[in-house]
């Protein structure tokens, strides 16, 4: 019996050596592969600077190794790119990806392990390797779950404005709002339209859908849509209507702002809610009578949207002093002094 | 009558044994679980996965919540820490518990800290609020000044006065890597809000060269007692919470660094002011509540983002810490003790739960008795020698391999100490591990236990080295 356990001990204390061993084995060649990426790196930077102010002409001559030289300009490039101020310069950058990464990168589509395969998806996104468009396709629709690879293809492909990406859009209900806005971001004024017809068309695209695209085109103050969001502002369903406002707020302008007049005593607190943001954000002073009402509103959200938002109205600051002085309401009162001493309930 | 002693004895040491191989084996079931996911995943840039979060009007914004009793020396190194986050939107807000020390005064001063009217709301009743400040320097720097009412009551204070959506809860004595918060925030995004609390991994600070709160060289600390509880960290992060996170079973995010949906945590109350173990128990109750409403929201371990905490580093304090942990965790499986192998709770009910009872809590008796009856069989010779000798392997397989299997993740991941030298020394701690660090823990740990069941508060403050008080730069 004790033969055996001590078998069992002496195996898994050999386990342990061996374990050992290799783990020392493995960081001394990570931290020497890394070392030398560093060395090649630096020692080549600067040549490569040169290469995209156009004052040297000839690419300096890389390191051997396939994996190795793929690297070291994935990381050349990642700093040039981020470092490329005028346009032509980030489209050079793109050039010498196209040249140096886009044959590897279609391998590592192909036989990369997962990692790989995300980070190569990564670059071809940042480098905006258009010759990759097909490829990246491809793969996507060779890929079976719905993890971090299959928005990272989605997000690449949008960024080489792939019309297939509309299609997913369209037919994959389960999109988030967040992602779909990060896609939608994306996508050129050309696609955007198209978007809109297809939704116009056909009214099966998922609510997500529609709620992200009236936040993007508030976010990129995009005038093309403008009178789609306002409209939107009168939709029958709640949710499109909170949206709608939210992504007006963004506009800072309203065509019609009577329409804002029912918001005041909507029976949904973030409808009132949003009454008083889009009142501050598009400086509607005829609503500041309605405005100094939310101050005694049983929400909190809604009391602080009012206080935080009376400052993009005429004598905000003064209308504030006179209520935290002489409302009747205790409610009123604190929120207009902690916004006075708040600045605005300024958080950032 | 010594037969019969002798039988007892044999048989008991049998069930030790079976129960620590058990023990054993699930943790290594747990290491087979997450290992996967590490190997997979250890390539990955992590950068590039975050970048475009920094501008991404969809990163919700969060209030960092940071309770603070008598913490003046890391306050203001944990605030400065926060301050440099790389997070597009948030607010920091100090909540000093009635601190008898200078925690207010090490926060005004630098930070140009000024009195601001009170108009928080009340989600939960908690300790009189006395002063409110906010930073002339930082507008999103936020001090509250509260009487004494624990850690809970503190982040409840913290959770009526927080504005966003969503709050981080941090230790006044820890710090986070700048891009900590994006990471643990990225499963929220990722998932459309149905992840509804994030914890990442905790690292310890002691040794590592601090500069304006900011880790510059990580370091391992030169003594033995830190050394172990690193490598307890890595076992107990890398293997035991990602095991548990992939199974949707995850009973606790570390009280030091997590995040969690505000709506969700004031729709179950709040943090229990009742406890000692809030941290733990407030996510058994956002689990409860998920399982009551059918809701299909998840609880996660990311296993990247790094929050910097300080060990104790003197036995006495180490002692009050584990003490206080066993406390917290037999009174939460109290608490929720209809939880216990009930099938409603699904995984929670059935496996997390009875296995945190059998073998983190109980798990320090049973080998307590079995040291008993290591000892009783060697002076006595009343259990068989081989019983014995099987008893000792047992537990030493038990305390080494799984502590080498986490140094291995944490080197597939993060490889953080950057000297060869750091993981053998790692490596010989581990194999040490059984023969003192264990056996202390275990006793300690059943100390935990009867102080639980007695109700007797045996411990004060915890004594603090201040780790991030000796940095440069401060």
């Amino acid at each position: 019996m004790v033969d055996i356990f001590l078998w069992v001990i002496g195996i898994l204390l050999a386990f342990q050596f061996i374990l050992l061993v290799g783990l020392i084995i493995w960081k001394t060649r990570t931290l020497s592969a890394d070392q030398k990426l560093q060395l090649e790196v630096e020692r080549l930077l600067p040549q490569y600077r040169k290469v995209i102010k156009g004052t040297l002409t000839e690419q300096p001559e890389l390191p051997a190794g396939v994996q190795f030289q793929a690297a070291v300009i994935e990381r050349i490039l990642d700093i040039l790119m981020s470092e490329a101020e005028p346009i032509d310069e980030k489209l050079k950058v793109a050039e010498l990806a196209e040249e140096n990464l886009s044959t590897y990168y279609k391998k590592v589509l192909k036989k990369g392990k997962w990692a790989e395969r995300i980070n190569a998806l990564y670059f071809i996104e940042d480098f905006r390797m258009f010759s990759l468009r097909e490829g990246v396709e491809l793969h996507f629709k060779g890929l079976r779950k719905q993890d971090e690879e299959y928005r990272q293809s989605l997000r690449a492909s949008a960024i080489l404005q792939n019309p297939m990406v509309i299609d997913v859009l369209v037919g994959n209900r389960m999109l988030s709002v967040a992602f779909i806005k990060e896609i939608l971001f994306r996508l050129d004024e050309n696609l955007l339209t198209d978007l809109s017809q297809r939704m116009a068309l056909k009214d099966n695209a998922s609510e997500n859908l529609l709620f992200a695209f009236l936040t993007i085109n508030g976010e990129q103050k995009n005038k093309l849509f403008f009178p789609f969001v306002e409209k939107m502002m009168l939709d029958e369903r709640k949710e499109v209507r909170i949206k709608a406002m939210k992504s007006l707020c963004n506009y800072e302008k309203l065509e019609d702002p009577s329409k804002l007049s029912a918001f005041f005593k909507s029976e949904f607190w973030e409808e009132r809610m949003y009454a008083a943001k889009l009142t501050g954000a598009c400086g509607l002073n005829e609503f500041k009578e309605s405005l100094i009402e939310l101050f005694s509103d049983p929400v909190w959200w809604v009391r602080f949207a009012a206080a935080e938002n009376i400052y993009g109205l005429e004598d905000g600051t003064g209308l504030l002093k006179h209520i935290g002085a002489t409302s009747e309401d205790a409610y009123a009162r604190d929120i207009a002094k902690h916004m006075l001493t708040r600045k605005g309930g300024e958080s950032q | 009558m010594s037969g019969l002693w002798s039988t007892i004895l044999e048989a008991g040491s049998w069930t030790i044994i079976i129960y620590m191989l058990s023990a054993n084996l699930i943790y290594l079931g747990m290491f087979l679980v997450a290992g996967p996911k590490i190997n997979r995943e250890k390539k990955l840039n992590r950068l590039e996965q975050i970048e475009e979060m920094m501008i991404n009007k969809d990163t919700y914004p969060v209030s960092v919540l940071v309770p603070a009793y008598n913490e003046e020396a890391g306050v203001s190194s944990t605030v400065q820490s926060l301050l440099s986050l790389n997070y597009p939107q948030f607010e920091v807000i100090v909540v000093n518990d009635g601190s008898t020390d200078l925690t207010s005064e090490k926060l005004i001063e630098p930070f140009q800290m000024a009195p601001i009217e009170l108009a928080t709301r009340s989600y939960f009743k908690t300790g009189k609020l006395k002063k409110a400040y906010q930073s002339k320097l930082y507008p999103n720097l936020f001090l509250i000044e509260k009487e004494n009412g624990g850690k809970a009551d503190a982040l409840n204070a913290g959770i009526n006065f927080s504005h966003y959506p969503y709050f981080a809860a941090i230790d006044g004595d820890s710090v986070l890597e700048k891009d900590a918060l994006l990471k643990t925030v990225k499963p929220i995004i990722d998932s459309g809000g149905k992840v509804t609390a994030t914890g990442g991994t905790v690292r310890i600070a002691n040794g590592c060269k601090i500069n304006n709160g900011v880790i510059e060289k990580v370091q391992l600390p030169k003594r033995s007692l830190e050394i172990m509880q690193i490598i307890e960290y890595f076992r107990s992060f890398l293997i035991g919470r990602l095991g548990f996170s992939r199974a949707n079973i995850l009973l606790i995010i570390s009280g030091a660094f997590g995040v969690f949906e505000k709506s969700r945590v004031i729709k179950v109350g709040g943090y229990n002011p009742d406890t000692v173990g809030e941290d733990m128990e407030l996510i058994v109750r956002i689990h409860r509540s998920i399982k009551d409403e059918k809701s299909d929201q998840r609880i996660e371990y990311i296993q990247d983002p790094v929050c910097w905490t300080e060990a104790p580093s003197t036995i006495a304090s180490l002692r009050t810490q584990r003490i206080r942990w066993q406390r917290g965790l037999a009174e939460t499986i109290w608490i929720h003790r209809k939880m216990l192998f009930n099938p409603k709770y699904k995984g929670i009910g059935m496996f997390s739960m009875p296995y945190f009872l059998f073998f983190e809590l109980l798990s320090a008796l049973f080998e307590v008795m079995g040291y008993a009856i290591i000892i009783s069989g060697l002076l006595f010779s009343v259990v068989d020698t081989e019983i014995i000798v099987v008893m000792l392997l047992v537990m030493i397989l038990y305390g080494s391999l799984l502590s080498s299997l986490a140094v291995l993740l944490e080197e597939w991941t993060y490889h953080k100490y950057p000297e060869r030298k750091s993981i053998v020394v790692l490596f010989i701690y581990a194999l040490t591990e059984t023969f003192w660090y264990r056996i202390l823990m275990n006793f300690w740990r059943v100390q935990g236990i009867i102080v639980a069941i007695t109700k007797k508060s045996v411990w004060g403050d915890m004594e603090r080295q201040g780790v991030f008080s000796k940095e440069e730069g401060i």
